[in-house]
């Protein structure tokens, strides 16, 4: 088997400080890549230097050749362009989409979504390199090409695990959301912040759909509430930066009425309550 | 569930303990294979296979004693490629003891076809009496060890 990889001049073995930099990248991709096991096998690490260190993409189709022959389930679906957008050591929106549309002619990316939101939890990755150091928001971007997830839901198989659908959109963004504004102690670039604009979108299209259970309306409010209540908590991850500029980014969003009118509806009612001095909802 | 390996591996030749030694401690690996010496490329692409080890020093005058964490996974197939890949990196002779929660769940044993197995004929109530007699499971590997080797 043989696939090429399509940015290869992006890769500069030979310069040894371009090497340099990619070896101590490699030290936090290490540690995460042992977090993920045992999902990606230790013994696969040596196939995925090829790719980060030269941008050689068959040791790793071998190894999945080899899984497959001893019945060994691949370690998630998207295996391949999730590391290719991973190890690429120039992202961008063109580059990932890019390998996303080569990918997609070969398997619906649709179930790559799995490994940003579904396989790995966000906990595991609480070091400033996140799980895929700052690439995430990119990815997410990559592999969410619409806000409305019926436009996404064509793109691969009617399987709604690793779809978004409205209700999942919600949980996932506000869990993001919470343990971000809470505590801080996930991955900074925990996918599920990014998804505040599909949250929107989902909130407009498809409001019947997205409020499932009363546990999501409270997850909602809970993050409301900790955005409003920041300046008041002593123990709000204010010395994190990327926790402070989303709590910022999201405070500015709602004050200017940048949400549907069922969000704000909803920050209307946390504000409300906040100001008149009423403890925020729990489960 | 967590899983812990022992390996007594037997390395005649003192260059080949020292790289394998090298090859697996963290803080002594190489992470590319054109950092290694040309003569010892191959054995390390061997060991980058696997993962790095807990402790490591020598035992005896032609003897390594290795311990690893394992973690989750198929411990005894880890067992078994881990055992293998010493023997392919240049040693002659390897026993490998795998804990399971603190527990010792298997002996297993390089056999005459070069295969890795786990040793059944050991009554396992007498194995965990001859280790605790032992009072250190590398002693125990070592008597398996010598007693192939006669």
């Amino acid at each position: 088997m043989h696939q090429a990889n399509i940015h290869l001049n992006q890769w500069q073995p030979d310069n040894p400080q371009w090497m340099k930099q990619r070896t101590e990248e490699w030290a936090h991709i290490k540690a995460n890549l042992n977090k993920m096991h045992p999902r990606i096998p230790r013994r696969s690490q040596r196939f995925h230097k090829q790719l980060f260190f030269y941008g050689i993409v068959d040791p790793i189709l071998s190894d999945l050749d080899a899984m497959m022959r001893e019945n060994i389930a691949p370690p998630f679906p998207g295996y391949l362009p999730f590391f290719k957008m991973w190890y690429l050591p120039q992202p961008s929106a063109a580059a990932f989409k890019e390998i996303f549309e080569v990918e997609e002619r070969l398997n619906p990316l649709s179930l790559s979504r799995s490994a940003l939101f579904y396989v790995f939890d966000d906990m595991l990755f609480s070091s400033d390199y996140g799980m895929c150091g700052g690439r995430e928001e990119l990815m997410v971007k990559t592999f969410i090409p619409n806000f409305d997830h019926q436009q996404c839901l064509v793109q691969g198989r009617q399987k709604y695990y690793f779809n978004l659908v409205p209700d999942s959109v919600l949980k996932l963004c506000v869990y993001a959301t919470l343990q971000l504004l809470d505590d801080g102690n996930i991955n900074p670039f925990a996918p599920g912040q990014y998804l505040w604009d599909n949250l929107n979108d989902s909130s407009e299209r498809h409001p019947d759909l997205i409020f499932k259970k009363n546990r999501d309306e409270v997850s909602l409010r809970m993050c409301l509430r900790l955005i409003l209540d920041w300046d008041d908590r002593d123990d709000a991850p204010k010395h994190l930066a990327h926790c402070a500029k989303l709590r910022a980014t999201l405070l500015a969003r709602f004050e200017a009425g940048d949400f549907s009118p069922i969000l704000m509806k909803y920050w209307q009612q946390e504000k409300l309550d906040y100001q008149e001095g009423k403890p925020s909802l729990t489960y | 569930m967590e899983a812990e390996l022992d390996v007594l591996c037997v390395v005649e030749d003192c260059n080949k303990k020292n790289k394998i030694t090298e090859f697996l401690n963290e803080a002594t690996r190489p992470v590319l294979d054109i950092e290694v010496p040309a003569p010892y490329r191959d054995m390390f692409n061997v060991l980058d296979s696997l993962d790095s080890v807990e402790h490591s020093e020598p035992h005896g005058e032609n003897m390594l004693a290795l311990s690893w964490f394992l973690g989750g996974g198929d411990w005894y197939t880890d067992t078994q490629r881990t055992v293998k890949d010493l023997i392919k990196a240049g040693a002659t002779d390897a026993v490998a003891a795998l804990w399971l929660d603190g527990q010792l769940e298997a002996i297993f044993a390089v056999m005459a076809d070069g295969e890795v197995e786990m040793v059944d004929d050991i009554d396992q109530q007498q194995l965990t009496k001859m280790v605790f007699e032992q009072e250190d499971i590398f002693g125990f590997l070592n008597t398996l060890v010598s007693a192939k080797q006669i």
